[in-house]
């Protein structure tokens, strides 16, 4: 019964303990499992008896039309079960690049001047594998110990990588010049690299071991593209947006400048502004050991930014700071439309987004 | 901007919590060694300016009088918007009506200067060049600062062009640099490397 189960649902880990059992890749895997484990995941049946994983549909309130069996699917990782048929890699696949939609097309039109390096940043922080993991974590999704078909299906299951396991950063890349990665300005990492600016690993063994933060960011990703499948484009936009795109980032924090008061001058050049001019605006203890001075630029008679500071080259540099941060975060209001509302009906007529100059080059 | 990629710590970016902790903490420090003396020690005469007094107003209107904070980045000048955004013709009314009474600006911060400005021309640019590149270990370029009576920055910007391979010389510069820092003592060490770091977060505005 187990060779023609095996033959029939052709999971190539599954049984391995017979003989018969022909595998798909050439060398053989080590048998970890449990010997009551039939497969390498739990079967369907198995989601509709779960107590966790309805608990878990419940409390995300995920519509009705999306099945206990497709809401298990998403819990299983490719390094727990190879097959494509019972993991969620295709729906990760599709979740990731529609909440990267989201995310870009926010960020894009509510900030249109930001530079590229904080364009990433920002996206990293809101749907990078770091956050993901966070998100999936508050959903309150468990791991398992190891997976199996024995396993709780509402418990997210992947195979653990052995403790002491070096990640390394740089490995094998989609990148053209991978030995050469030392050439990554930012057009580079446009062309080459993920949407966060990094570099995409090449394919990887289905059962190899992962970290669990990629194993989270799997589950969530599989959600919104299970959603997208079952419930539609609205419902899928919804989750990004509640989970997702709720959270508070403070983009002011990501910048970090070289040479701000160059900028500002460049930025006042392209602009045809009046040249910066920074002024006192007021001033305590010149001659203490702590002086404060409050300097503000101004381009004619305009201020353009304050900062304060104990020297009068600080308080100028921190002005700039201000001036340049107060160009780059732009944003034409609180709620922009972006381009996704127009898919849904009744839709009113598409007012083009501001689209900015590029960031200074100075 | 930087074109390094910034990665701060996720949690620290998504939640305000750092800053909420700091405020407790600060508000919550107790000092006495019991609640009545703590309570009593807490227990301070309010500023005159916020008591009632005969002088203090009676109409019913709200006083906006927030306290005196750097302004936020997310307020963009009028300047910055651009020009099909409509807070510009609001802000543009509000602006004349405010130009009236503070037409005189603050005084500019003044940049000593030893040196002229723009007073050299193509000749003098490429005599500076020629005297490096005849030689090199002899005009240095401090002296040739001295000579054409400007900057060593001008200077510098010129000799980029010049020809003159100075990498040699670069790193006897650094390795004497080295020397020279490796003979600081504690304090001195320390008050660079804070000053360091305060205009890193100078940069980043923080």
């Amino acid at each position: 019964m187990q060779a023609s189960l095996a033959s029939t649902r052709t999971r190539s880990q599954s049984s391995s303990s017979t003989a018969d059992v022909i595998f798909e890749d050439a060398e053989r895997i080590p048998n970890k499992k449990h010997p009551l484990s039939q497969y390498a995941s739990p079967t369907p049946e198995a989601a509709l008896k779960s107590a966790k994983l309805a608990a878990l549909h419940a409390r995300l309130s995920l519509p009705q039309k999306l099945p206990l069996q497709t809401m298990a699917r998403t819990l299983v990782d490719p390094s727990a079960d190879s097959n494509p048929n019972f993991n969620n890699a295709a729906l990760a696949q599709l979740g990731g690049s529609i909440i990267s939609y989201h995310v870009a097309e926010y960020l894009l039109c509510t900030y249109p001047r930001l530079p590229m390096t904080v364009l990433f940043s920002a996206a990293y922080a809101y749907n990078g594998p770091k956050t993901l993991e966070l998100i999936a974590r508050e959903l309150g999704v468990e791991t398992a110990a190891a997976p199996g078909s024995e396993v709780d299906p509402g418990l997210l299951q992947f195979s653990k990588m052995a403790s002491g396991t070096k990640i390394d950063e740089f490995g094998a890349s989609t990148r053209p010049d991978s030995k050469s990665f030392y050439r990554r300005g930012m057009s580079s990492r446009n062309v080459y690299d993920d949407e966060f600016g990094d570099t995409i690993p090449r394919e990887r063994e289905p059962y190899e071991p992962l970290s669990t933060e990629q194993a989270y960011a799997g589950f969530v990703k599989a959600v919104v593209g299970s959603l997208f499948l079952h419930a539609g484009r609205e419902q899928a936009k919804r989750f990004v947006k509640r989970h997702i795109l709720s959270r508070h980032l403070d983009i002011s924090s990501l910048f970090q400048f070289k040479t701000p008061e160059r900028e500002l001058t460049r930025l006042c050049q392209r602009e045809e502004f009046e040249h910066p001019v920074a002024r006192i605006l007021s001033e305590t203890g010149r001659h203490s050991r702590s002086p404060v001075y409050v300097v503000g630029i101004y381009s004619g008679n305009d201020k353009l930014g304050e900062g304060a500071g104990p020297s009068l080259l600080e308080a100028k540099i921190r002005a700039s700071v201000a001036a340049l941060k107060a160009w780059y975060l732009y944003s034409p209001g609180n709620n922009v439309r972006v381009p996704s509302e127009m898919e849904s009906k009744g839709a009113r007529e598409w007012e083009p987004v501001h689209i900015d100059l590029g960031e200074v080059i100075h | 901007m930087d074109t390094r990629l910034i990665r701060r710590p996720v949690l620290d970016l998504l939640s305000g919590r750092s800053q909420c902790l700091f405020s407790l903490n600060a508000a919550s420090r107790r000092n006495e060694s019991s609640y009545r003396r703590t309570k009593q020690r807490l227990n301070i005469k309010p500023d005159s300016s916020f008591l009632n007094s005969k002088h203090s107003p009676n109409q019913d209107h709200i006083i906006f009088n927030p306290p005196s904070s750097a302004p936020s980045v997310l307020h963009t000048p009028l300047k910055f918007l651009p020009k099909e955004d409509k807070r510009r013709q609001l802000l543009a009314s509000t602006a004349t009506r405010h130009q009236a009474t503070d037409s005189i600006l603050p005084p500019p911060v003044h940049v000593k200067r030893s040196v002229p400005h723009h007073h050299l021309s193509e000749a003098d640019v490429r005599e500076i060049q020629r005297l490096k590149r005849e030689e090199p270990d002899n005009w240095t370029c401090a002296k040739l600062a001295r000579k054409f009576n400007c900057s060593t920055f001008f200077v510098s910007i010129c000799l980029t062009q010049c020809g003159v391979d100075n990498t040699q010389k670069k790193k006897e510069m650094q390795e004497k640099l080295e020397a020279i820092q490796a003979r600081w003592g504690p304090r001195r060490r320390k008050a660079r490397e804070e000053r360091a770091k305060r205009y890193e977060l100078a940069n980043r505005g923080e």
